[in-house]
């Protein structure tokens, strides 16, 4: 069942973006000159969505952005992809897996520790929800995932989610629970990793979005 | 109307096949529920069916066939577990302990079963009639089965005339008298004396005479041959003997053919080994392997159906899933909790990985079984075999692809190969082309009489001069040949490969199981359940060979040992989700109580 409701979640997430960035593009421009998909493949590959800032401890958290956003693209394929090509998670990809799930884990820490403040909620974003929700029809962007707010939903869903994610594996490893428990723990480690990966990649399309929306 | 006489013919059917079925149930079949039992008083029958009275004169052996047949279906009975090997219609099942045709001089051992499983050769396939093969494995054989097959050799059906078919030897398992001796049973089996063997080990009866010296000519109304003396005291005034009868064996009467013996231990020290944990708990074998009168016994498997299903492992201690009634903890076994052990570890590993045998090491010690070292014999019959020499615990894949507690020895023996396929050469054959190399009187080394490459490339030789075609020779793990000017070559081949078999028994207790010292017991990088090295048993000369237990598994050795290397940094690991996972949670618990207040000031600040 676990591998259908991937299957069908990952399709469903990434069909969404792709709906919601033709029913909603990102400005006026031609969406598909050469200009803009380099501009925009500058932006994945430098990660220029994040500020650009001198100090040490912005550098830190971008290369804790990076090295954790890396570690997403590993653990997701070394935990889904042999799931979904029908087969388990087994072998040299464990061991992979396995390695890399601490240093992602400790990045999330350092990112959630260090952009906290950043990502508070504010009267702001209310208040750009309201603007949007007003010029929705004359600017073309969505007002529930244009406005500031929305990134900031995603920051705070995916520290909570991380959580689940991580420590059903670490207390798998202590002698708490038994073959039930572990399989509960089991349980909540997929299903909870499912709904980590479906958020952020949500959540990075709504902040490349944004940057994106920042050029215009 | 057409329905209704159609009902009324198929009710009027059915009862009818039922009486039928129940004029055909005899006495004994059957089980009114009352859990006293029967005592069995017993006419007995010589195996023409004539009551054996005290009074006669020349007293023949009683027959189990028409005695223990008079109250119950023998021929139900004799396709059971125990007697169905040579039937071809009956299901494999998963691989057992095969008998084993062992030979000093041809240095052949040999797995022998009718049921062909994988690694074995059926009897036929080596040579051995039916004959041959009671000869062969008499001394620890249940009768039935290749027992009562008829000889078709002329000379063999002349001594089986002599000696009688092997008849299932029911006291053997059912007759619950300390008297009852198969030590006796295989002495008779020794002598070729078939169907005196359930009687002599009864107790009830005195055997003389040997029936593999007596002549072809013999004639049984002039020649004296053999002679049965029933005991005083064994018949009644009305001629009735009586045998304390249990339907359940004891456990004493299956480890006759199902013990086995840690050679590690050593004779004085036999005294400190533990029984099973199950035995030490008050269970007897057959409270889990059970039969009903087919005689279908639980083997414990977990792929078991029916009532038997409950009867593994798994099925009592755990219940089956969705069944209608919880059947977990069945007779008190306690519901494991395998306390911080991930799931894998119960799809990677049958229960016996972690249960069964005694802790690996990292040389896995040798085995004996009463089976296939004839163990349990006494008196002038007793022998003393080392070989095969049996390697346990070995870690190895089953057919389920799960990873269990095995026997193991290596196949030594001549063979005739055709392409890929190798068939064995019968041992007189082997003797007759190279008798003469073979033969010659040598210092035994670690119980073989060795054999130099050179007297292999000589026997190969020798027959291939015989054989049409290509003479091979398997021993420890490979296959040997004559390359081009006749030089010995050594290769693998699948049928060098060693006969396993899955070791069940003994079960150490839950705390002497693996991993109750947490997962260095077998994740490390020189941990024995991988990395122990098998003997590559052979009586070929040379250095000892040894084979690391991760090779026999199918597993590649560099990713078991990089894996293993991981659990170094298993408490890192632990450490830095435990910290990062704290941080994490004191960040959102800080900006959640955070949010709180300002929802707090917020409606406040709505009321004023």
């Amino acid at each position: 069942m676990f591998q259908t409701v991937s299957l069908l979640a990952f399709a469903a997430i990434l069909g969404g973006i792709l709906l919601h960035s033709l029913v909603f593009p990102c400005g006026y421009k031609p969406r598909f000159t050469f200009g803009a998909v380099l501009r925009k493949g500058v932006h994945l590959l430098t990660l220029l969505f994040l500020e650009q800032s001198r100090g040490w401890p912005a550098r830190f958290r971008k290369l804790a952005l990076m090295l954790g956003l890396l570690c997403f693209l590993v653990l997701g394929l070394t935990g889904f992809l042999p799931l979904l090509l029908g087969g388990r998670l087994g072998g040299y990809w464990l061991m992979l897996h396995a390695t890399v799930a601490p240093v992602f884990i400790a990045c999330i820490a350092f990112v959630v520790v260090s952009g906290a403040q950043q990502y508070q909620f504010c009267k702001q974003d209310s208040n750009q929800f309201i603007d949007l929700w007003k010029t929705r029809k004359t600017q073309g962007a969505c007002c529930l995932t244009d406005f500031s707010g929305a990134s900031k939903v995603g920051f705070w869903l995916l520290a909570a989610l991380s959580l689940p994610v991580a420590l059903s594996m670490a207390i798998s490893m202590t002698p708490l629970f038994g073959t039930r428990g572990q399989e509960f723990l089991f349980d909540v480690h997929r299903w909870s990793a499912l709904a980590f990966a479906l958020v952020a990649l949500w959540t990075i399309y709504l902040v490349i979005r944004s940057e994106i929306r920042k050029d215009l | 109307m057409l329905n209704r006489i159609r009902s009324i013919i198929g009710i009027t059917s059915l009862i009818a096949i039922t009486a039928v079925a129940q004029e055909n149930k005899l006495l004994g079949d059957g089980n009114d529920g009352n859990r006293s039992g029967p005592v069995h008083l017993l006419q007995l029958m010589d195996e023409n069916g004539k009551p054996i009275r005290a009074a006669d004169k020349d007293a023949k052996p009683f027959s189990t066939k028409q005695t223990c047949g008079q109250c119950h279906d023998y021929e139900t009975i004799s396709q059971g577990w125990h007697f169905n090997a040579c039937r071809q219609d009956v299901p494999a099942g998963r691989n057992g302990q095969a008998w084993v045709l062992s030979d000093a001089k041809t240095r052949t051992q040999l797995p022998v079963s009718g049921r062909g499983w994988q690694g074995t050769f059926k009897p036929e396939q080596v040579g051995l009639t039916a004959w041959d093969f009671v000869v062969a494995f008499g001394s620890h054989f249940p009768g039935g089965g290749y027992g009562e097959i008829a000889a078709t050799n002329p000379e063999q059906t002349i001594r089986q005339t002599i000696s009688g078919k092997v008849e299932i030897n029911c006291l053997a398992c059912h007759h619950a008298d300390p008297h009852q001796d198969q030590s006796l049973a295989a002495m008779q089996m020794a002598r070729q004396n078939y169907r005196w063997a359930s009687a002599a080990s009864s107790g009830k009866a005195v055997i003389n005479g040997v029936a593999s010296e007596l002549s072809s000519y013999f004639d049984p109304e002039f020649d004296e041959g053999i002679k049965t003396t029933y005991k005083d005291g064994s018949f009644d005034k009305d001629n009735m003997v009586f045998f304390d009868i249990v339907g359940k064996p004891r456990d004493r009467q299956c480890s006759f053919c199902h013990s086995s013996q840690n050679m590690s231990v050593g004779e004085p020290n036999e005294w400190t080994r533990d029984k099973d944990v199950h035995s030490a708990a008050g269970l007897s074998c057959t409270d889990c392997h059970r039969n009903g009168v087919n005689h279908q016994i639980a083997r414990g498997n977990e792929d078991a159906v029916g009532d038997a299903e409950t009867l593994s492992c798994k099925g009592c201690h755990f219940g089956i899933a969705g069944s209608s009634a919880p059947q977990a903890g069945r007779l008190g076994s306690p519901i494991p909790r395998h306390a911080g052990i991930p799931t894998i570890h119960f799809e990677k590993l049958t229960c016996t990985a972690c249960h069964s045998g005694i802790f690996p090491d990292k040389a896995p010690g040798r085995w004996r079984t009463a089976q296939i070292h004839k163990l349990g014999l006494h008196g002038k019959h007793k022998q003393d075999l080392q070989l095969p020499h049996l390697y346990a615990p070995i870690m190895l894949k089953e057919a389920d692809g799960r990873i269990g507690a095995n026997y193991l020895f290596w196949p030594a023996f001549w063979a005739t190969m055709e392409g890929d396929a190798v068939t064995p050469i019968p041992l007189a054959k082997v003797l007759t082309a190279a008798g003469s190399i073979l033969s010659a009187e040598v210092e035994r080394k670690d119980n073989w009489r060795p054999l130099t490459e050179k007297q292999v490339a000589e026997v190969l030789g020798l027959l291939s001069q015989q054989q049409g075609s290509k003479p091979v020779y398997i021993a420890g793990g490979k296959l040997y040949q004559l390359g081009s000017k006749n030089a010995l070559q050594s290769s693998a081949h699948p049928a060098a490969g060693a006969y396993a078999w899955p070791m069940a028994h003994d079960v150490r207790p839950a705390g002497q199981s693996l991993g109750v010292r947490k997962c260095v017991d077998c994740h490390t990088t020189d941990s024995p359940f991988f990395f122990a090295g098998v003997e590559l048993d052979s009586p070929i000369q040379g250095g000892k060979q040894i084979v690391e237990m991760v090779k026999l598994q199918g597993i590649d050795r560099f990713y078991m040992w990089a894996f293993n290397a991981s659990f170094i940094f298993r408490p890192m690991l632990k450490w830095v989700v435990f910290s990062a996972c704290g941080l994490i949670g004191l960040v959102l618990l800080i900006y959640g109580l955070k949010a709180i207040v300002v929802i707090s000031n917020a409606c406040s600040e709505e009321t004023k």
